[in-house]
């Protein structure tokens, strides 16, 4: 996407502000963005890309994955800037500018403006691999239940039914054993 | 025995591999938030994990020993960032396994193995056991969707970084890398030169490592770095197949007189010193040179680096004149005569 302003260069920051119900959205490149915000023409101080910081990772790698932070769709709630990390009080700004997590709930508070950027730094917003024995417990238990539903469908429509009870009470039983 | 004693497989192209994970414990913050108070009792809960009957030596590193976590920085055990934290930290080290507990590093606990020469999967299997320790001892801070949760978003998943030090001077000199950092970086991968960025390193060494740890799994990037490694290596054997051919005598030439001043030098500096070692090992690897193996070459890039110097010197090294004479010292002591 060509930004709005000069219509020469990628659009990297996408911003939606929404001031007593009169709504403005852009979609700028860098430098158009560093201009409004310099001229005013962006009213809201606590505008996304208000501070850049070099020492941030998302800035050094780059305005694309920096600007990702903020999407169309949670640029508005970020206007109101006031969603803390219930457990290190960490701010969205707080992240950005330290460029890391103050706490590991910061992740499940900050999860949907995050989770561009995952996409773009990594290619992937989720896991696979190793886990703590917890909750590999907890994921093979998953696993194994969705093969054992995935066989019991298919007997009930090859009509083996003997099969299909046998495997409704391993499910039953596996139930039970996660639950107790 | 430490890594830099041994030789590994691939020596003529790999020098050393290195894989680390970063973990945090649960219900604590992380580094940038956390209190002096909770740093130290991770430390303590870390160091009660890798005991010194396991075979862990406790250091807990601060202004007084600040040499002798440089050293450690030169043997690569540790980061740089960890020597010079200002808040608590502490490191775990059992060089019997080559393997470093950093605690209150960037995460609060980074593990990390490195062997000599291309060793991807035996790393990450004993790493994988000293994970195993941990997880059974402490909760450890984990989401179903994002992985291992750790303080900066670019570790998050796996938390594993995967490096394999190459030693291509061919590559080098054919001025090929810059084609190669472009090509690994479309599959998450990197590389970057050992001594001084940019594309051309001193010494031809260069670190290859995962850059992506989130959606793929640890196996999965052993996997495609063994393979690029393996690639790479056979780029760099072939190019210097094709030295060997054409310019041997050249080659040879510079290669021995390079071993002359290793060996004969009265004063060398940190910087000529990697070069020569460059030019030695490929002398080594190419058949030139038969008495000096890639360990002794390994233990003199880490032995005469400048805090080991320092710490390991009988003298007291005031100038740079002392550390010079001290460092062809020491490389005259290694190498038989
Ligand atoms: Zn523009
Ligand atoms: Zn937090």
């Amino acid at each position: 996407m060509k930004c709005e302003r000069c219509n020469k260069n990628e659009a990297t920051f996408f911003y939606e502000e929404n001031i007593n119900g009169e709504k403005k959205k852009y979609s700028l490149c860098a430098h158009c963005a560093e201009e409004m915000q310099n001229s005013g023409e962006l009213k809201t101080l606590s505008s996304p890309f208000a501070e850049i910081s070099s020492s941030s990772p998302f800035a050094l790698m780059g305005d694309t994955l920096f600007g990702s932070l903020f999407y169309p769709a949670e640029a508005a709630k970020i206007g109101s800037v006031a969603k803390k990390c219930p457990r290190c009080g960490s701010t969205l700004r707080d992240f950005r500018e330290r460029g890391k997590a103050g706490c590991p709930d910061c992740y499940g508070t900050f999860s949907a403006e995050l989770e561009p950027t995952l996409r773009s730094m990594h290619g992937s917003a989720s896991h696979t691999g190793r886990a703590p024995a917890k909750w590999k417990k907890k994921r093979d238990h998953a696993d194994r239940m969705k093969e054992l539903r995935a066989e019991l469908n298919e007997a009930i429509k090859k009509e083996e039914f003997e099969k299909a009870a046998r495997l409704r009470d391993e499910i039953k039983a596996m139930n039970e054993k996660e639950e107790g | 025995m430490a890594w830099y004693n041994m030789t590994g497989e691939s020596s003529d192209t790999v020098i050393s591999t290195r894989v680390r994970f970063a973990r945090n414990l649960a219900g604590y913050n992380f580094d940038s938030t956390l209190g002096e108070k909770e740093a130290r009792e991770i430390i303590e809960k870390i160091s009660d994990i890798f005991t010194p009957a396991m075979g862990f030596e406790r250091i807990d590193l601060n202004e007084k020993n600040r040499l002798e976590a440089l050293s450690y920085v030169e043997k690569h055990f540790i980061s740089r960032e960890f020597a010079a934290k200002k808040t608590p930290h502490t490191l775990l080290l059992s060089e019997k396994f080559n393997t470093a507990v950093m605690v209150c590093e960037e995460d609060h606990v980074r593990l990390q193995t490195i062997l000599p020469g291309l060793s991807l999967n035996e790393a990450y299997e004993d790493l994988c056991r000293f994970d195993d320790q941990l997880d059974s001892n402490v909760q450890i801070a984990y989401d179903e969707k994002l992985g291992y949760l750790t303080h900066c978003p670019t570790n998050l998943g796996t938390g594993m970084r995967a490096s394999v030090m190459m030693f291509l001077p061919a590559l080098t000199m054919a001025k090929q890398i810059g084609g190669i950092a472009s090509q690994l970086s479309k599959i998450g991968l990197t590389i970057r030169g050992m001594y001084g960025e940019g594309s051309e390193s001193r010494g031809s060494l260069y670190q290859i490592s995962n850059q992506v740890t989130l959606g793929v799994s640890e196996e999965e990037t052993i996997r495609k770095l063994s393979e690029i490694v393996a690639q790479i290596s056979n780029r760099e054997r072939k190019l210097r197949a094709t030295l060997k051919d054409d310019r041997f005598d050249a080659l040879k030439d510079k290669v021995l007189r390079a071993e002359g001043t290793l060996r004969y030098a009265h004063m060398l500096s940190s910087a000529e010193t990697t070069e020569l070692f460059s030019l030695v090992r490929l002398g080594v690897a190419m058949g030139i040179i038969e008495d000096v193996d890639c360990a002794m070459l390994s233990r003199i890039l880490v032995e005469t680096a400048p805090a080991t110097l320092t710490l390991t010197s009988e003298k007291e090294l005031k100038t740079d004149t002392e550390r010079d004479i001290a460092r062809a010292e020491k490389i005259k002591a290694v190498l038989p005569m």
